[in-house]
């Protein structure tokens, strides 16, 4: 078998061998794969999400119901722009990695999660008041609205675990398992990235279509 | 290895796919056999729905069938962690087997409440 004369990448355990390893690699790792398997699997579980509140939406004579107001928009789509912008020190740090340089992804990986927790802690404090002001069980609104943006903020929250387990990992050094955890967690970023997008805009398309 | 290259990609596609057409063909199903032009017609729901759920299962059977001697083909050869294609055909492999099962559920799910539910009336 040719394919067994190449040495295994994981055997990679510094900087330099873990760049060289993943230069000369000749396909992608199987971490690239589960993360790929996960995301199509994310991706169809919100998918119906977003299809039920269309589904929803287009038969109700009114949207939202009487009694609701409308939902913010300015604040939560400038919010997702925020986010939005993490996809750049999430792809610099995956880039960084590749090449070895291991305090810069660290400083990248960082900055996207210090600004993915700011964006976090904002919009768990918001999702709380608006659910002080209308109860969860309401009516099929209020139930897709807060189950729409809280499995979103869900997904947020599972990548700033991802990630802090990540930084933890990289205090002690690169292997190519971290190599793989960092470009797969960046995957992750720009799959919650647009999915919190499509989600705030499918809920403040309210205020537009 | 090029034939569990091949059957690792039945074993991983197949079942979601599968699902997906007996959903919306299922849907189709209930909407046609509910129409107006369905009394000249004569579109049986429930015969359909268990052609429909017959035909899925056994392309469901088969994805697991192709996972299974994809998985089979490359073991002695190395793990997950080996080196592409190798490495690639156990993960997507191992993968496909386990959510084959949770599509056979899904699917025999969908096509049982097609069968039991009583259609052409407001849910």
């Amino acid at each position: 078998m040719s394919e067994l004369a190449v040495p295994r990448t994981t055997q990679a355990r510094n900087a330099r061998a873990v760049a060289r390893a993943a230069a000369e690699r000749i396909g992608f790792p199987a971490g690239w794969w589960g993360m790929l398997m996960l995301i199509a699997s994310e991706g169809t579980l919100m998918g119906s999400f977003v299809a039920t509140y269309w589904y929803l939406r287009l038969r109700a004579p009114h949207w939202p119901p009487a009694g609701i107001p409308d939902p913010k928009v300015v604040v939560p789509m400038a919010m997702a722009g925020v986010l939005l912008t993490t996809s750049v020190p999430m792809q610099l740090a995956s880039l960084a990695v590749r090449a070895g340089r291991l305090t810069a992804t660290r400083l990248w990986l960082l900055l996207a999660f210090v600004v993915q927790s700011g964006y976090l802690a904002y919009e768990l404090a918001d999702y709380m008041d608006e659910l002080h002001r209308t109860a969860m069980t309401r009516d099929a609104y209020s139930s897709i609205y807060f189950l729409l943006l809280g499995a979103d903020h869900a997904h947020v929250f599972i990548g700033l675990l991802l990630e802090l387990w990540l930084l933890l990992k990289l205090v002690r050094g690169l292997t190519m398992y971290r190599l793989n955890a960092t470009v797969a967690i960046a995957w992750y970023w720009h799959f919650v990235n647009l999915l919190t997008v499509i989600v705030i805009g499918t809920l403040t398309s309210v205020n537009v279509v | 290895m090029r034939r569990a290259a091949f059957l690792q990609w039945i074993g991983l596609l197949v079942a979601p796919l599968t699902w997906i057409a007996q959903h919306a063909i299922g849907q189709g199903i209930s909407q046609v056999s509910c129409s107006e032009a369905n009394k000249t017609w004569g579109v049986s729901n429930t015969e359909w729905q268990i052609v429909l759920l017959v035909v899925a299962g056994l392309l469901i059977l088969l994805s697991e069938g192709a996972a299974i001697v994809a998985y089979r083909a490359t073991r002695a050869q190395g793990d997950y962690d080996s080196p592409p294609p190798l490495g690639r055909i156990q993960l997507i492999s191992i993968a496909s087997m386990c959510t084959n099962v949770l599509f056979l559920v899904i699917v025999l799910l969908d096509g049982i409440a097609s069968i039991v539910d009583i259609a052409c009336r407001q849910s």
